[in-house]
């Protein structure tokens, strides 16, 4: 059992994220260790991670959901329209509930008719950041209320997101939900088989997912001050990268585990800060990025491969055993 | 003893730290099928891959027709005359029948640097016309083929280059009984002509009936070789295992017990060209068993029975409450579970551990306050699984995949064991396991039976059928042609013609 735990597959995310910090703090010569540039870091990883926390649950049952940035965005805005006057938990409640919305379509027609998630959520993607740039421009200039602005405090959101992450957590590991989530990842049949309500679990997953961008379309608009059509562009690029970073499998299943949410998403702003910071920028920064996504993907399956050799062979430990008796 | 086509002579091969072959010897003669016997992990495998130069011998020598052999890739080995076809299914996927069949192989149907597809189509249908086989649509990928049909191409395949030696490594296991009487028959034909057979089959029945010579394997060694006079089914078994096996195989009793009480009813079930207009009843405590041939559709029956594939027409109905099932969760709501033929790719989660697999059927049973799920209550059942049904690991978070095929059936029925169940659908539940864990699985069922487990027990393996079953539905294309009760009079043949 703490052969499992400490192996390969579980601490690849921390190897990679130790490794990126070492990295960027010799080529930066120190300055992303800066206390300002640190808390900028943890700042901006906070909302990858609220992202990674929704994403994990469509991902480990092998879908994905590449609209989370256009939700988030127009979460951001029917909040602002709808419910700023009202306080914040209108606020929250208004952006989930568009979340909720958008995720239980999402969830219909990529389990229930069948249509794979990267196809209806690609349209998504464009159609709900249609809709937040109508709202945009018949809405005017939409700033955050003061009590909006008092969440923007570190003090404020750290808590927040950890509380949140222990609900998530709780749900992915320990209820039926994420178990079934990661079974079908797995082998779908083999769950159908088993008495999983496959159609009903996909269909949840994604409404998860939808919430929580909410959440964090609410998060960045805090921090920008005012719900713009800008918001949440690249966000879910950002957090595929990071649950992949994180050593999450491509294709989902039971290596799927929270704590690589965090651990992905950390890696990701690092990578991105210190690549900024270090001066790099445009084409090779987006190219550094892209091969370190594929190196991790590739990583996760050596990893996965490797604990499969390491059973075998206590497997033929245990023959010679027998047979000595 | 004739002259030596292949000859075998102190082959050792390590992995890691377990010798898989430690000093095997064997001689192959022409015209003769030769078998090897061994439970899994007894080293069959690992000499069958040396000979057919998927591995290299770590030392010992190899003769072929008197010459050094030392095959240095599989290819070598079929030029050299050597036809196999492997445990493990043995075609690429993306590929249909006639490109599997001659790939690696192309030039005769290669001109200007084309591939003539059309040409290579016929050719193949003609090769499996020349064996007398099924037709085997030749458009459909090799992945969505059924495994019987893949085997059947295999088995082309390696026949089409006319080899001095065929090897076939469990492969009658996926075959139907026309198929194995069509494969019986090619085994003598090449044996008149000659070429000498290397087998490794499970079925000790076909083994006993079919082989000249039989080669025991135990623990990476050779232990003896036994000449046709002295080949029986108890001498084999009791080699393979080392001691003698106690007990009885299939049931002792020959009475058709089974509770009034009819749990089960499938009325006028239909479904297009599977089966037709078929109505049965499943008592409590009985064992109902299904037997056909390939296209009689006892498989699918299985399949509608769980609301799988459920039936175009009619129903099946649980007769307490009336539910008339309609998808795979109306039936694990009403506690009937099924165990599927093809265990790898439909029973298990491979790739998680045997933890995962057991506790995942009875989560719902596990989920205490607030949704949570205890991972000791987790553990508890696996451990439960796991000394029930003396499942060989060090412990039960290790992968599934890693395991021997027997052991993945254990696995497979045990998470369905430790559960509250009314009917198991078992469809061939003893496919690729060895004698050990046969007889196991066989005292398992007669155990369940006797706590009121319902069960339907499908199988190719007639004697199976007959051996446990109260009662025997006897299928043919598609039609429930009757139900025999069970007894100790020869049914065997009775049960044969009708089957035909």
């Amino acid at each position: 059992m703490k052969q499992r735990r400490l192996s390969l597959i579980n601490m690849l995310p921390a190897y990679t994220l130790c490794l990126v910090v070492l990295f960027f703090s010799v080529l930066s010569r120190g300055k992303i260790l800066a206390p300002n540039n640190l808390s900028s870091v943890i700042d901006q990883s906070l909302t990858v991670m609220v992202g990674g926390m929704g994403m994990i649950f469509v991902l480990c049952h092998g879908g994905i959901d590449l609209a989370i940035g256009s939700l988030a965005c127009l979460a951001s805005f029917m909040a602002a329209i709808y419910a700023m006057p009202y306080g914040i938990v209108p606020v929250f409640l208004a952006a989930i509930l568009t979340g909720v919305a958008s995720g239980g379509i999402t969830g219909i027609i990529a389990a229930r008719f069948k249509v794979p998630s990267f196809m209806v959520t690609v349209a998504l993607q464009t159609g709900l950041r249609g809709i937040a740039n109508y709202l945009s421009t018949t809405s005017g200039i939409l700033l955050i209320s003061p009590e909006l602005q008092t969440f923007d405090k570190i003090q404020v959101k750290v808590p927040f997101v950890i509380g949140l992450m222990v609900l998530m957590w709780y749900v992915f590991e320990y209820t039926r939900l994420g178990k079934y989530s990661k079974a079908i990842g797995e082998n779908e049949l083999c769950s159908k088989i088993s008495g999983v309500n496959v159609t009903r679990v996909k269909i949840c997953d994604f409404v998860i997912c939808g919430a929580i961008a909410g959440i964090a379309g609410v998060l960045m608009m805090t921090r920008t001050g005012g719900a713009s059509n800008m918001l949440g562009k690249g966000f879910e690029l950002r957090v595929i990268m990071a649950l992949f970073l994180g050593s999450v499998p491509v294709v989902g299943g039971m290596d799927s585990k929270m704590f690589k949410v965090i651990i992905g998403a950390l890696t990701v702003i690092v990578l991105e800060n210190g690549l900024s910071v270090s001066g790099i920028s445009g084409g090779l920064y987006q190219l550094i990025e892209g091969v370190m996504m594929i190196l991790m993907c590739v990583l996760t399956a050596y990893a996965k491969k490797k604990a499969f050799l390491r059973d075998e062979k206590e497997m033929l430990k245990l023959d010679e055993i027998r047979s000595e008796n | 003893m004739g002259e030596c086509i292949l000859k075998v002579s102190g082959l050792c091969k390590t992995f890691g730290i377990t010798k898989a072959n430690d000093d095997v010897s064997l001689k192959l003669e022409p015209g003769k099928v030769h078998a090897l016997a061994g439970e899994n992990g007894s080293g069959k495998s690992t000499l069958i891959s040396q000979i057919v130069g998927i591995q290299t011998p770590d030392s010992g020598e190899m003769e072929l027709a008197g010459k050094p052999y030392t095959p240095v890739s599989p290819i070598d080995a079929r030029e050299q005359g050597i036809g196999f076809v492997v445990q493990e299914l043995g075609l690429i996927d993306d590929f249909d029948a006639a490109m599997n069949m001659f790939v690696g192989n192309v030039g005769p149907f290669t001109s200007r640097g084309m591939i003539s597809i059309k040409k290579m189509r016929e050719a193949a249908r003609r090769e499996l016309q020349r064996w007398n086989f099924k037709e085997v649509p030749m458009h459909t990928k090799a992945v969505n083929l059924s495994i019987e049909k893949r085997k059947i191409i295999e088995i082309t395949k390696a026949l089409s280059t006319n080899p001095k030696i065929l090897i076939l490594d469990e492969t009658t296991q996926a075959l139907s009984h026309d198929t194995k009487n069509r494969l019986y028959e090619i085994i003598e034909e090449m044996k008149k002509e000659g070429t000498a057979v290397l087998m490794v089959t499970h079925d000790l029945d076909e083994m006993c009936e079919l082989a000249d010579q039989i080669t025991v394997l135990r623990d990476g060694k050779s232990i003896v070789t036994l000449e046709k006079p002295e080949i029986s089914v108890d001498r084999v078994r009791q080699l393979m295992v080392g001691r003698a096996i106690e007990g009885n195989y299939y049931r002792t009793d020959w009475e058709c017990i089974y509770d009034d009480e009819v749990l089960l009813r499938a009325e006028h079930i239909s479904d297009g060209p599977f089966y037709q207009d078929v109505s049965f009843e499943l008592h409590k405590g009985e064992i109902l068993g299904f037997c056909g041939l390939s296209d009689a559709g006892i498989h699918e029956i299985g399949k509608a029975v769980f609301a799988l594939q459920p039936p175009r027409q009619g129903k099946v109905i649980v007769n307490r409450s009336g539910r008339v099932l309609r998808q795979p969760l109306d039936a694990t709501r009403n506690k009937i579970a099924y165990v599927p033929k093809d265990r790898d790719s439909e029973a298990l989660l491979m790739e998680a551990s045997i933890r995962d697999n057991i506790y995942m059927p009875s989560l719902q049973e596990i989920e205490g306050k607030g949704f949570f799920i205890s991972p000791s209550k987790c553990t508890a059942l696996a451990e439960e699984a796991r000394q029930k049904l003396n499942i060989k690991c060090t412990n039960v978070k290790q992968i599934v995949s890693a395991l021997s095929g027997g052991n993945k059936q254990k696995v497979n029925l045990g998470r369905w064991l430790v559960k509250d169940l009314d009917i198991l659908v078992l469809d061939c539940p003893t496919r690729g396991v060895d004698v050990g864990v046969k007889a196991y699985i066989y005292q398992l069922m007669k155990e369940m039976k006797q706590k009121g487990l319902s069960m339907i027990l499908i199988s190719d393996e007639l004697t199976e059928v007959l051996g446990m079953s109260d009662r025997i539905a006897v299928m043919k294309e598609g039609k429930l042609v009757t139900v025999m009760k069970r007894s100790e009079h020869p049914t065997e043949s009775k049960v044969v013609e009708v089957m035909i």
